[in-house]
């Protein structure tokens, strides 16, 4: 299982629904890495997510976890993937001192010791049933029991939204320790961008349910700028140049994918670094290519 | 990866389980309570000795309704799986190792115990009240008692598989009691004329015995049922979030 190059490879997905598809996407999330995986509400995340997981069937295309096939060797697989969602799927009734007997049960790799020394870090009750816990709390157990059986693969659908911002970086800390073995990989969908800024190796933007961008995080935000012009400024600039183009009363701001280009063909702008932030905005409004 | 399930269905469902066998005791204490009362109490008064109809009915129904009551209650556990789909442990289930013929494996296993437990306690209580009435146990009332497992099987795959399906156990089993009630009539409207027609002769001992016939059928029944149920439940199951009228509402939501 160790002789694959990607944790997760796409290809061609397609999904068609009553009013929504998502359109031949394709991306790989590259072993050891962290991929941030990024849209607005709607756009096609929980979809890929659950096609990954096999939790709903693709019309059409090809995912490859670990280098196998997902549905062909669906349960070998999933002993190695676990699954973060945005609520905790388990009972109200029960505490961590029965979840870990449930768990025990499921996994063959479960491991008893690692779950306990993730309670003990996260401050959690071992008999406090979790209907008591608070949202951080339960996204904490959630995470503590991914990790306690010896997955390579996180795949985490909406897992950071709602919680407070030092919850947040402490979770986000997990997964930079997680990631110190080579061998684990982490697919984490998030409309929160700068979380995914601080430790995404890679990102890919999907809207409407077709792909934007993939490919590495900091080439991509390197690759990008925003130039700051005025009306007249912005008429002179070549439409096929940019992603789209904030208008305002105090100027236009435009988005441009080839930064260093752009900066030599409109020499006399001034051209501002981007933020994935930025990103998404712009080219969520790339169809309309202006917008105020 | 089967114990990690087993604990599970029976820790959440610890205490339907418990209230099932309070309510049986308590029916039971209180049928033996009006039975002592016809023997020695005030109730002598009002029923002879000799109306054997009535006491037949009363020992019938002694032993029935507690029964009965075990039966329904253990086995129509259907909060479990809503509490499965609402708490999203099924969606969770589906990322993991757990296959839906393991699940579905697992809630056929827990029904299959519960009806033995409830045929044993059953017959337990038969064993009481023909000690206290003095009689042995018929063939009648063992059918009567045997009965209730295919019928209990039927109801309890049921819920679960339309509850899978609606994603709601409320729907699910206002359908089945529906259904029940749809199937029951034909029956329950000969019971009502030929009682009304003449009640003196009136008795349930013909559809006694009928029930009676098919005593080594029963278990049989039971288990091609739950057979049967394994392969349904698998079945939907394994449609996961396939079912076009969810797919469209995750995919407005999300």
């Amino acid at each position: 299982m160790t002789d694959f190059e990607n944790a997760i490879e796409i290809s061609g997905l397609t999904k068609k629904y009553d009013g929504f598809t998502l359109n031949d996407v394709s991306f790989n999330v590259p072993k050891g890495s962290i991929m941030g995986f990024i849209g607005q509400n709607g756009a096609g995340k929980t979809t890929t997510i659950k096609t990954i997981l096999n939790i709903i069937k693709a019309d059409s295309g090809n995912i490859n976890i670990f280098g196998m096939d997902h549905i062909e060797h669906e349960y070998e697989i999933k002993e190695d993937i676990s699954a973060v969602f945005d609520e905790l799927p388990f009972h109200d009734s029960l505490s961590a001192k029965q979840l870990e007997i449930i768990m025990g049960g499921i996994y063959k790799k479960w491991d008893n010791a690692k779950f306990k020394e993730y309670l003990d870090r996260f401050c959690l009750p071992e008999k406090k049933p979790f209907g008591k816990f608070s949202k951080g709390m339960k996204m904490k157990l959630q995470i503590a029991a991914a990790l306690s059986h010896g997955a390579r693969l996180l795949i985490m659908d909406e897992a950071t939204t709602g919680l407070d911002p030092v919850i947040r970086d402490e979770i986000l800390h997990i997964f930079l320790e997680y990631l110190e073995d080579e061998n684990n990989s982490i697919l984490m969908s998030s409309h929160i961008t700068s979380d995914l800024e601080k430790i995404a190796d890679s990102v890919t933007f999907i809207d409407k349910g077709r792909l934007l961008i993939s490919g590495y995080k900091d080439d991509i935000i390197e690759s990008h700028g925003v130039l700051k012009c005025s009306r007249s400024d912005y008429e002179a600039i070549d439409k096929n140049d940019f992603v789209s183009a904030r208008i305002s009363d105090f100027g236009v701001n435009v988005m441009v994918s080839d930064r260093n280009a752009c900066a030599k063909k409109y020499s006399g702008l001034v051209m501002d670094n981007t933020t994935l932030d930025e990103i998404m905005v712009y080219y969520v409004n790339a169809a309309k290519k202006e917008w105020t | 990866m089967m114990k990690g399930l087993f604990y599970r269905e029976l820790y959440l469902t610890r205490k339907t389980y418990l209230s099932a066998v309070c309510v049986y005791v308590l029916i039971t204490v209180l049928c033996v309570l009006i039975n002592l009362s016809i023997s020695f109490g005030n109730l002598r008064y009002l029923i002879a000795a000799d109306n054997k109809a009535t006491l037949d009915s009363l020992f019938y129904i002694s032993v029935i309704i507690p029964s009965a009551v075990l039966y329904l209650m253990s086995s129509a556990n259907f909060e479990l799986i809503d509490k499965d789909i609402t708490s999203k442990w099924l969606l969770f289930q589906y990322s993991t190792p757990v296959s839906e013929k393991k699940y579905a494996f697992v809630k056929i296993m827990i029904i299959f115990c519960t009806i033995s437990f409830s045929f044993i306690m059953s017959m337990a209580n038969a064993a009481l009240f023909c000690a206290l009435y003095g009689r042995s146990l018929e063939r009648e009332l063992l059918g009567l008692l045997l009965v209730l497992m295919p019928v209990t099987a039927l109801g309890a795959l049921l819920l679960i598989s339309l509850t899978i399906f609606l994603k709601s156990s409320t729907t699910a089993a206002i359908l089945i009691i529906i259904a029940a009630f749809a199937a029951a009539y034909p029956f329950m409207m000969k019971l009502i004329i030929a009682s009304s027609d003449n009640s003196e002769d009136f008795t349930l001992m013909p559809f006694l015995e009928n029930i009676a016939r098919f005593i080594p059928a029963y278990p049989v029944i039971t288990l091609f049922i739950l057979a049967a149920g394994q392969l349904v439940i698998t079945a939907i199951l394994k449609k996961r979030e396939n079912f076009p009228r969810r797919i469209k509402k995750e995919a407005v939501k999300k």
